[in-house]
């Protein structure tokens, strides 16, 4: 450095001379740590043995407890829990140090395991003071955490929902295919798990209903945001606007106390719809499909006919992609269905009997009795989640209307594309595929809301949860079950969207 | 060939016309009304027919909303409990604690909007016009005269006595009119309970029987001859006035000048000649007059301390048959169709109840956002710097600062403590909206931080679970977990109020929504920002809060504002695990008082109009500062 201060001339002021090693190692970890280092910070390895040392502490900590009394009992789970990375960290650190030179004080990565290993210990003895406190003041009011609640005896009914002493078959709990499920007796489920069951099972007969109509209202309102028609843009605007302003539960309330409950509520005074379909205060009740000793042959003909149409839709596709001919293939689709419909229609009629019997509802004194339909509460809480949910999917559709570039539209009437055609071949495939991952989001909502069923008195999972912790007082094992489950639901419902995200992807180059 | 010639010469060279062009207006389809209406609603046969379906369907909804809210709808559920919706159960004579807080709040938000915002001329003269509409309305509602009260008297169902608080001077008349099919028929008006225990019956459900007796031919109501006696008494039963109809005297009238304030009575009872025929008639007991013949349920108690316990009219006068009354079902028809008393009855009270403040608050706002415009614009840019910080520091402080003055001490006989169970309504809702939206905010942006500090993996981890645990469950679950486990983390006595409570449960949940989009904020900073702070030398921290943080928050505003505006929404969940907030109250109104309780839609509307309005203010502010550029890195 002197030298080359004292002589400008030199040529380290004219040229860069790379430096041969590194200076500042701790910038670039991975080319320089060991093999100990690269492995204990394999995140499935740490995670994995942390939760593994974790669980053995738990299950030894009467017998790690005593040795160190004085201490407070949260603070030393948080210490011993954080043992095994203080000592990987302090590996690490002499190793470090030994390799690099940099003094471990110094060292950057060091550092930064010094502050994570602060953390952990101050989160792990939060973490347990706060949950031996709890366990503490439960059994101080008789409360201990026992699992076994869901073993006990549930005691009273779930008003609706499939039956719990069959085996649960949700196919069965759809109303639209199922068998009558509204005029099945009052569910005594034997179990607080099988009372569980029926409420989750009709958390998801409400649910995937109300995903179904929310999206069919959401993308036509989305549609009708954008139309060059005044009023309709206006109206969609309007209720789009209403709908996502006000909070769901004032319109559940709305929809629930102010209509449906104010409906008549004798089967007499039913407001009966041709069909005979009948809505009263209690529910809506329409023709139950019926089995007939020819029917197997009818259904099975029509999903054969699905099946065959679907692979004709799928060849169509492909012969339009090779040779650029119209694909038809919802036609084609179409066609099949219905061929191999009547065909299985004529050969049940030829075997003796109409093969599609309905068993219409019938008002009776009290009750009605025959048909199938939807109780008030799932009728209230089917209509609010749709009507808001599909407020928030029409912007979002919009938005990815919007979001298609112009020229697209513009090549599509360059092409002599009509409107439908254009919004129907070239517009929504492209928005909609942009619309899948904000539309993810809407659909966990509405999973998640359908829990507000409770404020109506639908018996989803959070009402049965919650009927069950006033006869039981397990919240804990309560709030956890319900933690459990509502995350199980999430975590499939974002699958499922994501592997159809994936499926329809726009493969580019 | 001369033509051809003359048109190749044309084609050469351009003549001008030696006329100028005419200029002709547009075609008269494609201009104005029509063309606008051609162009926007009937550009093709489909869109025709959209346009067909959707008025029809428009005009069927808002001619529906109109009648069903003229002639049906009872606002008076709203009016009545104007002060329950808007504090809940806060001890009444403790009310000038939420004027205070409400008026800092106005204070505050017209002065920083005059200091901050470019609020310019035409914003300034539309507040001014606002306000001065407003003041006219009330003094234009209060012209109209309060309408009258119809009594019902029908064989089955004589009405129960009505009882009400009249001053000295005030003149109540009575006037018997009999009713006619044409007028019974026309479902006009609206049917309420009169006295206490409604519960008993269902009124609409009466009168829907008269009517359908009625359409089906089964009773004719001008047969029946009248025969009941009317009478107004005073609170020790004296007959100050009475009113006897019979066959001859289907018409009569009365008025009475009340000679001191106090409880009077309107008692209706069967002649005895009623029973020699049967049935006492069909008729209306017109009352007019004394402004307090409307029971404002509100003020009943402040009655009761006033003037005392109501009378119980018992038998004795004009009728030995004391039975009747027991067993009677008080019915009132109040109101008729006409739209001037649906104005008196329905509208003005609305008036009379929120406008007023609701200018009150608007004069407040605009003087001070005068005030604010005028102090921004001062030459000292050190004081206007200042003075910016000091309005930083008075809206951090407003809310512990309203939190406490609304909560008091207990033993302070100054500011006697209010348990926060007593807080309900619109006050709660704020509260809650506002404590969860100062809270979350600090801890939403550590758990960003945190997840996004990928180096430090348990800190990373730590946030990840936390956020995606609380974003996977949906609220009630958090609400629950606040309500029946939170407390047994402190003391085995679960003491804590329950309102705190659920503060912290929608602080929880609100965090881990913000976190998320507070970590989309700083995935969109472009590496370069970081690195160039750190050639210039800055600490760690420093680049995360001096550089980072505030592009990453100025460029999630909107996100963060639709949060907001959808925490403000979920506090409705709240009610579900009983805290009466804006909708909880509701459900505390119509079971406190059972003669609403078909009215419930009427309440809700009117919350869901509140919650739309707060709802869509928040939304437009954050489209404005989207809009302004706020939002973006560089302002």
């Amino acid at each position: 450095m002197e030298k080359s201060k004292s002589n400008p001339s030199s040529n380290a002021d004219d040229f860069y001379v790379l430096p041969t090693k590194l200076l500042d190692e701790s910038r670039d970890p991975p080319k320089q740590t060991s093999l100990f280092e690269r492995i204990v910070r394999t995140p499935s390895f740490s995670i994995g043995a942390m939760v593994a040392y974790l669980l053995l502490m738990i299950a030894n900590w009467g017998s790690i407890r005593p040795l160190l009394g004085f201490v407070p009992e949260g603070i030393l789970f948080g210490v011993i829990a954080t043992i095994p990375f203080a000592v990987v960290m302090s590996i690490n650190a002499v190793s470090r140090q030994a390799r690099t030179g940099i003094p471990a004080y110094r060292d950057l990565i060091t550092i930064q395991d010094f502050i994570q290993a602060v953390f952990a210990v101050v989160l792990f003895a939060t973490l347990a003071t706060l949950i031996f406190n709890l366990q503490n003041n439960l059994s101080t009011s008789g409360l201990n955490i026992n699992f076994g609640v869901l073993a006990r005896n549930f005691g009273t009914e779930v008003s609706e929902g499939p039956d719990p002493r069959a085996d649960l078959n949700f196919l069965q709990s759809i109303p639209l295919v199922g068998e009558s499920i509204y005029n099945l007796p009052i569910m005594q489920p034997d179990t607080n798990f099988r009372a569980l069951a029926v409420g989750f099972a009709n958390t998801i007969r409400v649910v995937w209903l109300s995903l179904i109509a929310s999206t069919i209202v959401g993308v036509l309102l989305g549609v009708g945001l954008l139309s060059n028609n005044w009023l309709v843009r206006n109206v969609s605007g309007g209720y789009v606007e209403i709908f996502r302003n006000t909070p769901l539960l004032v319109q559940l309330f709305f929809v629930y106390n102010g209509v449906i409950r104010l409906l008549p509520a004798r089967p007499s005074d039913a407001i009966s719809l041709p069909g005979p379909v009948y809505i009263s205060s209690r529910g809506l009740y329409y023709p139950a499909l019926i089995e007939t000793p020819t029917s197997g042959y009818f259904y099975w003909m029509l999903a054969a006919g699905v099946v065959v149409g679907i692979g004709l839709w799928r060849w169509r596709l492909g012969v339009n992609e090779r040779t650029g001919q119209p694909a038809w293939g919802s036609s084609y689709f179409m066609g099949s269905v219905l061929g191999f419909g009547v065909v299985g229609f004529i050969i049940a009629m030829l075997a003796g009997a109409n093969p599609i019997a309905f068993d219409p509802p019938t008002a009776s004194r009290f009750n009605f009795s025959g048909g199938t339909g939807f109780s008030g509460e799932y009728l209230g809480l089917f209509l609010g989640l749709s009507l808001y949910t599909s407020a928030f999917i029409a912007d979002i559709v919009r938005a990815g209307i919007q979001a298609v570039p112009k020229g697209q539209i513009e090549a599509a009437r360059a092409l002599g594309l009509k409107n439908f055609q254009t919004l129907n071949q070239i517009i929504l495939p492209q928005a909609l595929r942009l619309a899948v991952p904000p539309l993810t989001n809407q659909y966990l909502n509405l999973a998640k809301n359908s829990s507000l069923g409770i404020a109506i008195g639908f018996t989803d999972l959070y009402t049965v949860a919650t009927i069950s912790n006033n006869q039981t007082g397990q919240t804990v094992a309560l709030f956890v079950i319900l933690m459990v489950t509502y995350l199980a639901l999430s975590l499939f419902i974002s699958l499922i969207m994501n592997l159809f995200n994936a499926s329809i992807r726009i493969r580019t180059r | 060939m001369t033509d051809s010639q003359n048109s190749a010469k044309d084609e050469l060279f351009y003549i001008a016309p030696t006329e100028p062009p005419v200029s002709r207006k547009p075609p008269a389809m494609s201009v104005g009304v029509v063309g606008w209406m051609r162009k926007n609603l009937f550009s093709s046969p489909a869109n025709t027919l959209l346009t067909v379906i959707t008025g029809l369907f428009l005009f069927w909804l808002i001619t529906l909303t109109i009648s069903w809210s003229v002639q049906y709808a009872n606002w008076q559920v709203v009016t009545n409990n104007m002060r329950l919706l808007m504090v809940g159960q806060y001890t009444p004579d403790q009310l000038g604690r939420v004027f205070i807080v409400a008026i800092a709040l106005t204070v505050l938000s017209g002065f920083s909007l005059g200091f901050w915002s470019q609020v310019t001329r035409p914003i300034f003269v539309t507040i001014i016009l606002v306000v001065a509409v407003m003041f006219f309305i009330p003094a234009i509602s209060s012209q109209f005269s309060v309408p009258p009260i119809r009594l019902i008297v029908s064989p089955d169902i004589p009405p129960s006595p009505l009882r009400f608080v009249a001053n000295e001077g005030e003149t109540v008349s009575v006037q018997i009119e009999r009713i006619d099919a044409e007028r019974a028929l026309a479902r006009n008006g609206y049917v309420g309970y009169i006295e206490a225990n409604p519960a008993t019956s269902n009124s609409r459900t009466i009168w829907n029987e008269l009517q359908g007796n009625l359409r089906a031919g089964n009773i004719d109501i001008s047969e029946y001859d009248l025969a009941f006696r009317v009478a107004l008494l005073d609170a020790q039963g004296n007959e100050l006035a009475a009113l006897t109809s019979d066959a001859e005297n289907v018409e009569n009238t009365f008025s009475f000048s009340v000679p001191a304030d106090g409880w009077y009575g309107i008692v209706t009872r069967p002649l005895e000649e009623a029973a020699a025929i049967g049935s006492t008639g069909y008729a209306w007991v017109r009352l007019e007059g004394a402004r307090a013949l409307t029971t404002r349920s509100a003020d009943t108690q402040q009655r009761i301390d006033r003037y005392g316990e109501p009378p119980t009219f018992g038998c004795g006068v004009g009728t030995s048959d004391c039975t009747v009354e027991s067993s009677q079902r008080g019915l009132r028809f109040e109101g008729a169709a006409t739209f001037s008393n649906y104005l008196t009855e329905q509208i003005s009270p609305f008036f009379r109840d929120i406008v007023m403040p609701v200018v009150i608050a608007l004069a407040i706002a605009f003087v001070s956002g005068f005030v604010g415009y005028t102090l921004r614009n001062l030459r000292d840019k050190k004081l206007v710097k200042n003075l910016s910080l000091a309005l930083v520091i008075l809206w951090l402080l407003y809310l512990p600062l309203s939190f406490t003055l609304l909560r008091g001490f207990t033993g302070n006989p100054s500011l006697p403590y209010v348990s926060t169970s007593l807080w309900g309504g619109l006050l709660l809702t704020m509260l809650l909206t506002g404590v969860a939206i100062v809270a979350s905010f600090p801890i939403g942006i550590l758990l960003a931080l945190g997840r996004a500090n990928t180096r430090l993996g348990v800190v990373s981890t730590a946030s990840t679970v936390f956020i995606e645990v609380v974003r996977g469950v949906p609220l009630i679950t958090i609400l629950f977990f606040a309500k029946l486990i939170l407390p047994f983390f402190i003391s085995a006595s679960s003491d804590i109020e329950q309102a705190i409570r659920m503060m912290v449960g929608l602080t929880l949940f609100t965090a881990a929504y913000l976190a998320e989009i507070v970590r989309g904020g700083l995935q969109i900073i472009p590496k370069g920002q970081t690195e160039a702070a750190q050639a210039l030398g800055l600490a760690p921290t420093n680049i995360t809060w001096l550089i980072v943080m505030p592009q990453a928050l100025r460029a999630v505003i909107p996100a963060i504002m639709s949060q907001f505006v959808s925490l403000f929404k979920d506090t409705t969940l709240v009610s579900i695990v009983g805290l009466y907030e804006l909708l909880g109250i509701i459900d505390f109104i119509v079971n406190g008082q059972q003669q609403y309780r078909i009215y419930q839609r009427e309440a809700y509307i009117f919350v869901g109009i509140l919650y739309f309005v707060i709802s869509y203010v928040m939304s437009s502010i954050s489209r404005r500062i989207e809009n302004t550029g706020v939002g973006s890195a560089r302002r």
